[in-house]
């Protein structure tokens, strides 16, 4: 018997392992195929696009492993944690944890959700191997911040923070709608909005930034889990494609999902725009510059230009987010900053770095913006908010965005159902709402829980004790008892001192 | 507790316009309400929260997905049609 080639091999090995079912209707057994009106005709030829059996998956892993460990216990042995340029950068690093290791889980419970309701070998082995990456992905970022938590505030009681912290309502609302869609609206959302649109621009640029200010433990946690991310990515191209050559009757109902999650994505993403252009006091990229790169140049102008020819146009709000480019980051920063004494993570005063920087990157932050954060200067809380914030009934974020043409103008919307008045934050999540309502009517509405007494009659410390902190673990960076810690410790070993 | 569960009782979102929204981008606080209390009282509660000048003439404009309703300041949250979850601006 010839040799079989790498081509051959795979196809032993991912192909004909499975089979269709004799004593169940094949309906009953996998009940949400035809649920979604996706058409297949021949989706056996599907490939998986990297084409990779398990043996090879788990060498190439093992090896990406052992590197990035290899890193981490030298950041640890080397007190690394005092070695970066600003202590401030690990308040940025605590929404990545807080926010990203939950929906890495998620993720991986996501695509083992697609992988068991779509019958196709090929888009199994892909969600299989992608289930496991997201498994590694969020025990690599548990170990990175259990080693954090012996310097850094705010993750000693990880398991609660993450489950109860209102801002963390905001991804997990993203990953629960997607589990409660259909498999291929699940896939679409994940593979191909969330991965393939965005995940460069969330691990590329901040990765860069840890680089930059001395994380070598966080650059070596982007590096290793962004290699994976474009096999998700081309997994996440190749869905698509298969879909919209399956039939043509899939068509609009690929381009109503890329409409909705497009925007879902994006919305979601809007605190990455802080971790790129705040957090960092050495910025290799502005938010807006990756935004170009990453998602107006390889997404939209150059993959959207490829699927015109299946009748696919940009997503329907693309314009918008474009638009919002110049005032992302400010505003989500502004949002931030208003509940700083309510998160796991702190707010800072702006340095004349960082003012130079912003107005060098932002032409419009100036005028619309700088003024908000000088009022920090004399009294950090100066822009605490007096009360709680209306969120956005879909994305889940305080409904604070102002409308890009006129930027002192917020863009919050309104509709109305089951007579009662919703509010979005913007026309992009104003189209989700409607096109769902019975849906993002249900929300747990983290605010109206706590207006309702859910925290007990004393809100505040209620709120504290629901999201396992404590009062001092939130405000003000370089007032707080963490950067006073980080400085003494620069002290001791002698790393305060200047030689040039 | 659970606050709404009583017949009288519900959450009412607000903003004091423009300077709020103009200085410091926020949009809606939350606040509880009864729908016996006048508008009037609710009006003394929102200008309490942002301690704004009560010497002001201030009027009360209810947002709908429909359009704006103006309602007045003397009558009851209840005869003013507010529903759970209304969202009202105040503006100077």
């Amino acid at each position: 018997m010839a040799k079989m080639g790498i081509k051959e091999k795979y196809h032993a090995m991912t192909r004909d392992l499975m089979w269709e079912p004799k004593d169940f209707d094949m309906n009953r057994v996998y009940p949400l195929i035809e649920k979604e009106g996706i058409i297949l005709k021949n989706p056996s030829r599907w490939e998986d696009p990297f084409r990779m059996a398990y043996n090879q998956y788990v060498k190439i892993q093992s090896e990406k492993d052992g590197i990035y460990h290899a890193v981490r216990n030298a950041f640890e042995a080397n007190d690394g944690h005092a070695k970066v340029v600003d202590s401030r950068w690990y308040e940025g690093v605590k929404v990545f944890a807080n926010a990203v290791q939950p929906a890495e889980y998620s993720a991986h419970r996501l695509m083992a959700y697609v992988g068991r309701n779509i019958p196709i070998e090929a888009i199994r082995f892909a969600t299989f191997n992608q289930a496991i990456d997201e498994l590694r992905h969020a025990q690599i970022e548990i170990k990175h911040y259990a080693h954090m938590s012996k310097e850094i505030d705010g993750l000693h009681a990880f398991a609660n923070t993450s489950q109860n912290l209102w801002f963390n309502t905001v991804p997990k609302s993203f990953f629960d709608d997607a589990m409660t869609a259909g498999p291929f609206e699940a896939l679409m959302a994940i593979s191909f909005s969330f991965e393939y649109v965005f995940t460069n621009i969330l691990f590329l640029p901040f990765a860069s930034s840890a680089g930059a200010v001395g994380d070598e433990n966080f650059a070596a946690v982007g590096k290793t889990v962004q290699s994976d991310e474009s096999r998700h990515m081309a997994l996440g191209m190749s869905a698509l494609k298969m879909l919209l050559e399956e039939d043509d009757r899939n068509i609009p109902i690929i381009q109503g999902w890329l409409d909705k999650w497009y925007w879902r994505a994006y919305r979601m993403f809007s605190v990455v725009s802080t971790l790129v252009d705040y957090y960092p006091r050495i910025r290799p990229i502005s938010w807006k510059k990756a935004f170009e790169m990453y998602v107006e140049e390889q997404v939209f102008n150059g993959l959207f230009k490829d699927l015109r020819k299946y009748g696919i146009r940009l997503p329907k709000h693309a314009e918008d987010s474009i638009k919002e480019k110049e005032h992302y980051s400010h505003v989500t920063m502004r949002i931030l900053d208003q509940f700083k004494h309510a998160n796991m993570f702190r707010g800072f005063q702006l340095q004349p770095d960082d003012y130079e920087w912003l107005s060098n990157e932002y032409p419009l932050f100036d005028e619309y913006y700088a003024p908000f954060f000088r009022r920090n200067d004399h009294n950090v809380f100066a822009n605490a908010s007096p009360g709680v914030p209306a969120i956005c009934q879909v994305c889940q974020i305080p409904a604070e965005f102002p409308d890009p043409d006129n930027p002192t103008k917020l863009w919050t919307q309104y509709s109305e159902y089951n007579n009662k008045t919703y509010i979005t934050c913007s026309p992009g999540c104003k189209h989700i709402f409607e096109q769902e309502p019975f849906k993002y009517m249900q929300i747990w509405w983290p605010v109206e829980a706590y207006l309702n007494g859910e925290f007990g009659e004393d809100p505040v410390a209620g709120l504290f004790k629901y999201i396992g902190l404590s009062p001092n673990e939130a405000g003000e960076h370089y007032s707080s008892n963490e950067h006073a810690r980080w400085l003494e410790y620069r002290r001791h070993l002698g790393l305060d001192k200047k030689f040039f | 507790m659970d606050y709404l569960k009583d017949e009288n009782h519900l959450i009412v979102w607000f903003v004091l316009r423009p300077e709020i929204e103009k200085e410091l981008g926020t949009s809606y606080l939350g606040m509880r309400a009864r729908y016996n209390m006048t508008t009037n009282e609710l009006l003394q509660e929102i200008l309490d929260t942002y301690k704004a000048d009560k010497d002001k003439n201030y009027r009360f404009v209810l947002k709908r997905a429909a359009g704006d309703m103006e309602i007045s300041l003397n009558q009851t949250v209840r005869e003013a049609g507010m529903r759970n979850g209304d969202c009202l601006q105040v503006i100077a």
